[in-house]
């Protein structure tokens, strides 16, 4: 229970250098959006989200502070159930109405985001190549350049010779794969990913590991990956950050320094990767028995 | 293809024990062709009726007013049904009396239709129509609804404004229910032209199947009854094949 309250949030995790006006997300309950200035893709500072019902209400995510520094995969651990999910459907802007928001919540100006959801949340009645080209369509690209710019992302991700198919007639993982490029392909500045990989087994799920860290070493774009593993969250991230229970506040910053490039099956067996993993275990486990003792 | 020998020979076999039973043998009849006609004299009654072609203008008729009633019904049904999805206080405002009207048995508008259209044409587009939009109507309601919320934030995340939604997401997800109750729709539609037309009508194969009965003539009937039969299959399988190639992206399901 009290392994929990974290004295001095993230103190380590946030830097506020560099300058620039920031968008911040208005705040619910009045607190002015100070017109803070930083250059990390997002900032999230004293940032809760609570929900309201009739009868009760459930604080969801609770004082968080965070930079997301650009150029990195970020990751954020944490048991289930401790606002993860909800604190990048706040950054997406996809809470509903109930939920109230309070502190600073801010993506820098011009930042594109993009999402890669848990459930691949394709459309069943478009091809891969449907799929693929939604969010160009929606951007208003033409058809022939569409083409062009998926046809490098199909390549990379082997569903060159699925393009044809609808949904149903792909696997679990290839239609991940869809999802992914229906993201990148619109080249956002900040790819936000919720547990994409859980439903996937093991080996599908080792496999698209490697593939984002593939990309990600060849775009660098900034990710905001959110999982309950935490070897993934280990093997893909530069920056940990440790959740707790609900409510979910950030009780450790872990940065990873492994050597580089990484590979998701040779990085695992280092004992680097083993020190990271005990430490931050250490950290959850804590967080793991004090939710079984409190149901 | 064995199937389709067995088929045809217990079909063939049902014909000729028909037509022997109505012949007199040494004097007496099995049964009166009075009351159940006989193949023989249904076919005689069939080829004149269609070679005259007064069987086909009806059956013409009858699958226009079908036909009307059937796209009329869907535009609007599809239309009233997109209204409610998107107005939460339209829906709550307009459910119970949607859940009324179809409830109501769609027969007792017959009185109705006489008054408003007279026995013509459009009386019975209008009974057909009021079969169809409620179909519709319901699966465009329930199909708009059902669309899975994690497709329409994706759509909503890769920047979709509110048309290109409804365009992308919507529409496609609500044609998905609509186009699977198009059977049913088809067979309503001309469930609904033919009891129009057994109220009041001068055309239609309603009207043929009421002209045979008040003069008692059985063949009359029967013929009117297979024209119906094989107008009902080809309409249907028409629907289903329709139904197919818009459906062809989902997976095949077995039950």
């Amino acid at each position: 229970m009290s392994a929990g309250r974290p004295t001095g949030i993230a103190a380590d995790g946030v830097r506020a250098d560099g300058r620039e006006p920031g968008e911040s997300r208005p705040a619910a309950d009045g607190v002015p959006s100070a017109a803070t200035r930083h250059s990390a893709t997002l900032t999230v500072r004293d940032f809760s989200i609570r929900f309201l019902s009739a009868d009760r209400e459930v604080r969801a995510v609770d004082a968080i502070s965070c930079d997301i520094s650009d150029g990195h995969i970020n990751a954020i651990v944490g048991p289930s159930g401790c606002g993860k999910s909800t604190l990048l459907n706040a950054v997406a802007d996809l809470l509903p109405p109930t939920a109230q928001l309070s502190g600073e919540l801010a993506v820098r100006p011009g930042v594109k985001l993009g999402y890669v959801f848990q459930q691949d949340a394709l459309l069943p009645w478009r091809t891969t190549l449907g799929n693929a080209e939604m969010g160009l369509e929606i951007a208003g690209i033409p058809r022939s350049e569409r083409l062009q710019r998926l046809e490098k992302w199909l390549r990379i991700t082997g569903l060159t010779d699925f393009a044809d198919h609808y949904p149903h007639q792909l696997s679990g993982g290839m239609r991940q794969r869809v999802s992914l490029i229906r993201t990148l392909v619109c080249e956002p500045h900040l790819v936000l990913m919720d547990e994409p990989f859980g439903a996937l087994d093991a080996q599908t799920r080792a496999v698209m590991q490697d593939e984002v860290l593939r990309i990600w070493r060849e775009t660098r774009t900034t990710i905001l990956l959110v999982t309950h593993d935490l070897a993934e969250a280990i093997l893909l991230a530069r920056r940990v950050f440790v959740m707790s229970r609900q409510p979910g506040r950030v009780i450790r910053v872990v940065d990873v320094e492994l050597a580089e490039p990484r590979d998701v099956f040779e990085t695992r067996v280092t004992p680097q990767f083993e020190a990271l993993y005990k430490e931050v275990w250490q950290v959850l486990r804590d967080q793991f028995r004090s939710q079984a003792g409190n149901p | 293809m064995r199937m389709f020998w067995i088929r045809t020979a217990f079909l063939g076999g049902l014909m000729l024990v028909w037509e022997v039973a109505t012949r007199p043998i040494g004097g007496t009849t099995v049964i009166d062709p009075y009351y159940i006609s006989s193949p023989l004299r249904i076919w005689e009654y069939l080829v004149e009726g269609l070679s005259t072609g007064r069987l086909l203008y009806d059956t013409a008729v009858t699958v226009a007013e079908a036909a009307l009633g059937l796209v009329i019904g869907i535009i609007t049904g599809l239309a009233v049904g997109l209204a409610f999805a998107f107005s939460r206080s339209l829906a709550e405002f307009g459910e119970p009396f949607m859940r009324g009207l179809n409830a109501l048995p769609r027969v007792a508008l017959a009185p109705l239709m006489l008054l408003w259209f007279g026995i013509g044409f459009a009386g019975k587009v209008f009974i057909a129509w009021s079969l169809v939009f409620f179909i519709v109507f319901y699966n465009t309601y329930t199909g708009a609804r059902s669309i899975d919320p994690g497709i329409v934030n994706a759509a909503k995340v890769l920047g979709a404004s509110r048309l290109q939604m409804v365009r992308m997401v919507v529409l496609p997800g609500v044609f998905t229910w609509v186009f699977a109750a198009l059977r049913v729709s088809v067979s309503f539609a001309l469930l609904g032209a033919i009891v129009g037309e057994f109220v009041g009508a001068r055309a239609g194969l309603g009207y043929q199947l009421m002209l045979a009965q008040g003069h008692l003539n059985t063949d009359g009937v029967f013929a009117v009854l297979v024209i119906i039969a094989v107008l009902a299959i080809v309409l249907i399988e028409l629907a289903r094949e329709v139904e197919e190639r818009l459906l062809k992206w989902r997976p095949a399901t077995s039950l």
